[in-house]
């Protein structure tokens, strides 16, 4: 709105000045017609000038109304506008650049623009002014306006350099908030940060996995594997690149021979929408080797439901299924040995019942031979307690050497003292121990044997044990009346030797179990025999040692055992045959014994024994004085006791073995309990021999025998 | 007064024979026979008529206990004592009671605690 048109009455100044010059020119007379004529003229300018003057009313106020709808428009533009000065001063604003910057209009004109201007974004204004104003080209740049504390909004700056009216440059600027299209912008942005995360997870998650997988899309080319999907393929073929390349599998359903077609692999079923679960399937690997996968496969869909792909899963089972092969294997071994333990506990318990039995029976004879020698009216019954103690006393060391020959074979702890021997000796001497017992029982034993000699390498004492353990069984499981033959021949190599007898037989079930320790085939009140079953066992194990077998054969019950021992002959065996003599049981007159034992009872029963063999029988009680005897009277055998007090038997030993006029005496140990360990340890010191307690007739004449 | 007659029903010969010398001590008490098996003690039992049978459970053959059956049915009831070299076998020792055994011994024992109870039977 500029200047109001002059007044009314200064106009009318102007004009009736103006007419009065006029006047001058004007002629001094008018006619009549010639004032009509100019009053006419008059009134036509005058109507004429009216029109013009209205016309000029409406072009102002067209003016006036175009004005105000510029100014309406520029400040209800949707973008800001503001003038600033080359300093930043804000010189003109419109209403929308006020409500942006958070302002009234009033307020905002001679504001510096920074003061509205993010912090973070002042240094990037600032350059963005200094480039302008040096280039004066429009720009355009985004930044962030401030907002009531710290919020802020993103706006989009477009800038140019012009002239006001004085010339001066200043910046008219656009301001329009870009926030939503930003924030839609960071959102995508972080949406696809995100994605990628994922997929970097998917990736990872793939990689790591021990089961191979296969992406393929809805036209079955494969669009994603992994490395264990790759590392299966290999195994097999090389990788298709689509399903219908699955013609180059060659699967099998599993346990047959028969192969998968291509299109019932998983992955191709899935994509004509199948799910698959577990599919197993056997393979052949290109190095050779049979192996077994499991498979599962599934459709992808859209949110339509329609397939776009499948993914299919599989997995190398043949570790697991070997895993779970060992595991059911381990099961059963496992439960084969519960059994065998728990038949180990009840043999076990059973022998302890056994044992028992054996023990009191013994120990009641025992007993009561004990109680009537206290009240014997007569030597008769005193004579029969002592003959049947003695006996008894025989029977409870047999059993106590067969547990303990059981603990020695159970811990390889047998040493034999091996020799070379004639079988038929040792068979005949043995038949001849016990053949008063058969008598006794009423039982014939006959005995045969080779016409030659039949020389082993042996241990004479282990394998006469063979031998009367063979014909104490049998005696044991045959009638009176019945008969018992010992045979011994020679067959290819070995010396054999056969007790065969016409007992209550086996039943060939029980033949495999009869050399288990504690195994006995009948019931426990019906235990005809008595015994504790180790007789086979211990026959067997010494056999065994010697490199031979025995073997048990029996037409089954009520017909009779054989049992036959092999053992390997002695090598050039003919050449010695006629070198060795017959063993006679008979001993050198006069020889001289020297017998050490602290315990006087034993001591003077051992004396009495070895006096009726026919021995010149000195004593000692301890190791000195036994040594003192020994220098005194130089015997040809020491019996000698190892627990003395003083010098113990060892020492002894050693003492003895050190002096010259007594080296070749011939040295026998007599010990309690008798490990390999302790037999070892009598030999080292210098023993020729070792015996246990309780010593019978027999073993001192059997040693005296070899001597 | 007559004596205790006593059938010992053992199959250890050797034990059979001296607790028949340590019985043969005590002037109440005759021991009748030796049995060796089963069957021999029924036999025995039905010749000769014992007061009291010295039962060994263990015999071969028929054992201790079927023999005691065996008499049972027969209606033969002589006292019996049980000796007996198993110990503790409960099921065996419960049968025996239940057969009528009254008294238990096992081995080796007091053969002068036994012919006490042989005599406290009367």
């Amino acid at each position: 709105m500029n200047k109001k048109p002059a007044g009314k009455d200064t106009l009318r100044e102007k004009a009736e000045k103006a007419a009065a010059e006029m006047k001058r020119e004007q002629p001094e007379q008018l006619s009549p017609e010639e004032m009509r004529a100019a009053l006419h003229e008059l009134y036509v300018h005058q109507i004429e000038l009216e029109m013009q003057n209205e016309e000029l009313r409406r072009a102002q106020a067209e003016i006036e109304s175009a004005r105000e709808r510029y100014f309406d428009l520029y400040d209800l533009a949707p973008v800001g506008y503001c003038t600033l000065s080359e300093k930043g001063i804000i010189l003109e604003a419109n209403l929308t650049a006020a409500r942006l910057l958070g302002a009234a209009r009033g307020e905002l004109i001679g504001s510096p623009i920074t003061k509205f201007i993010y912090k973070e974004d002042q240094d990037a204004y600032y350059l963005h002014k200094l480039k302008l104003f040096e280039k004066e080209e429009p720009i355009s740049f985004e930044l962030r306006i401030k907002e009531s504390g710290d919020a802020f909004f993103w706006a989009d700056i477009n800038a140019s350099v012009l002239r006001d009216m004085d010339g001066k440059r200043v910046c008219r600027m656009t301001i329009s908030d870009i926030s939503p299209g930003k924030l839609a912008e960071e959102e995508l942005e972080k949406t696809l940060r995100k994605l990628d995360e994922q997929f970097g997870r998917l990736q990872v998650i793939m990689e790591i996995l021990p089961v191979g997988v296969w992406v393929a899309d809805r036209n079955g080319k494969i669009i994603m594997q992994n490395n264990a999907a790759g590392t299966i393929c290999d195994a097999v073929v090389p990788v298709p690149q689509t399903v219908s390349e699955y013609t180059v599998y060659k699967c099998c359903w599993q346990g047959t021979k028969e192969w998968i077609p291509a299109e019932d692999y998983p992955l191709p079923s899935a994509l004509r929408g199948g799910l698959v679960k577990d599919f197993v399937m056997d393979f052949n690997r290109q190095n050779g080797t049979d192996g077994t996968l499991i498979s599962s496969s599934a459709p992808i869909r859209n949110g339509n439901g329609d397939i776009t792909g499948a993914v299919a899963a599989a997995m190398d089972i043949t570790p697991l299924l070997k895993a779970e092969k060992l595991l059911v294997e381990s099961e059963q071994n496992a439960k084969a040995l519960v059994k065998e333990l728990e038949e180990a506990d009840k043999n076990k318990n059973e022998f302890l019942s056994a044992l028992s039995h054996e023990l009191r029976n013994p120990l009641a004879a025992i007993s009561a031979g004990l109680q009537l020698l206290n009240i014997a009216q007569d030597e008769k019954q005193a004579d029969m307690a002592k003959k049947i103690m003695g006996r008894q006393m025989h029977q409870l060391t047999m059993l106590v050497e067969d547990l303990l020959d059981m603990t020695r074979i159970s811990h390889n702890k047998i040493i034999l003292k091996k020799e070379r021997v004639d079988l038929n000796a040792l068979a005949l001497s043995k038949a001849e121990d016990l053949q008063e017992l058969f008598n006794e029982k009423g039982i014939w034993l006959s005995i045969s044997i080779s016409g030659k000699t039949v020389l082993i390498e042996a241990d004479p004492v282990r394998i006469k044990q063979i031998i009367g353990n063979l014909l104490f069984n049998a005696m044991k499981y045959t009638d009176r009346g019945g008969n018992v033959a010992l045979k011994v021949s020679r067959d290819d190599g070995f010396a054999i030797l056969r007790v065969k007898d016409t007992g209550i037989g086996i039943e060939p079930a029980f033949l495999p179990k009869l050399y288990t320790p504690f195994f006995q085939t009948d019931q426990p009140l019906d235990r005809q025999g008595g015994g504790l079953g180790l007789g086979l066992s211990i026959a067997k194990e010494i056999a065994e040692l010697h490199g031979g077998t025995i073997e048990a054969a029996s037409g089954g019950a009520g017909k009779g055992t054989a049992f036959t021992v092999r053992l390997p002959l002695a090598l050039s065996c003919e050449k010695n045959e006629t070198e060795k003599k017959e063993r006679q049981l008979n001993i050198p007159a006069a020889l001289k014994i020297l017998l050490v034992e602290d315990n006087r009872d034993l001591s003077e029963l051992l004396a009495a024994l070895l006096r009726t063999i026919g021995g010149d029988v000195y004593t000692a009680c301890d190791g000195l004085d036994g040594l003192g005897a020994a220098l005194k009277i130089r015997p040809d055998v020491i019996f000698c006791d190892i627990g003395l007090p003083g010098l113990n038997g060892y020492d002894l030993a050693e003492k003895i073995r050190g002096i010259e006029q007594l080296k070749n005496t011939y040295m026998v140990a007599i010990t309690g309990y008798a490990s390999a360990g302790d037999v070892g340890r009598a030999l080292e010191a210098g023993f020729d021999r070792h015996i246990s307690k309780p010593v019978d007739l027999f073993a001192l004449m059997e040693v005296l025998d070899n001597l | 007064m007559a004596k205790i007659r006593v059938l010992i029903a053992e199959d250890h010969e050797d034990f059979a024979r001296l607790l028949r010398e340590n019985l043969s001590v005590y002037p109440d008490i005759e021991v009748t026979g030796i049995a060796c098996d089963g069957e021999q003690t029924v036999s025995m039992a039905e010749k000769t008529r014992p007061d009291v049978l010295l039962l060994d459970l263990m015999l071969p053959g028929m054992d201790g206990i079927e023999a005691l059956e065996v008499l049972r049915e027969k209606g033969m009831a002589p006292k019996t004592i049980v000796i007996s070299a198993i110990g503790n076998d409960e099921a065996i020792i419960r049968r025996a009671m239940e057969l009528g055994a009254q008294r238990f011994f096992v081995k080796p024992f007091e053969i002068s605690s036994l012919a006490c109870a042989i005599s406290d039977l009367f």
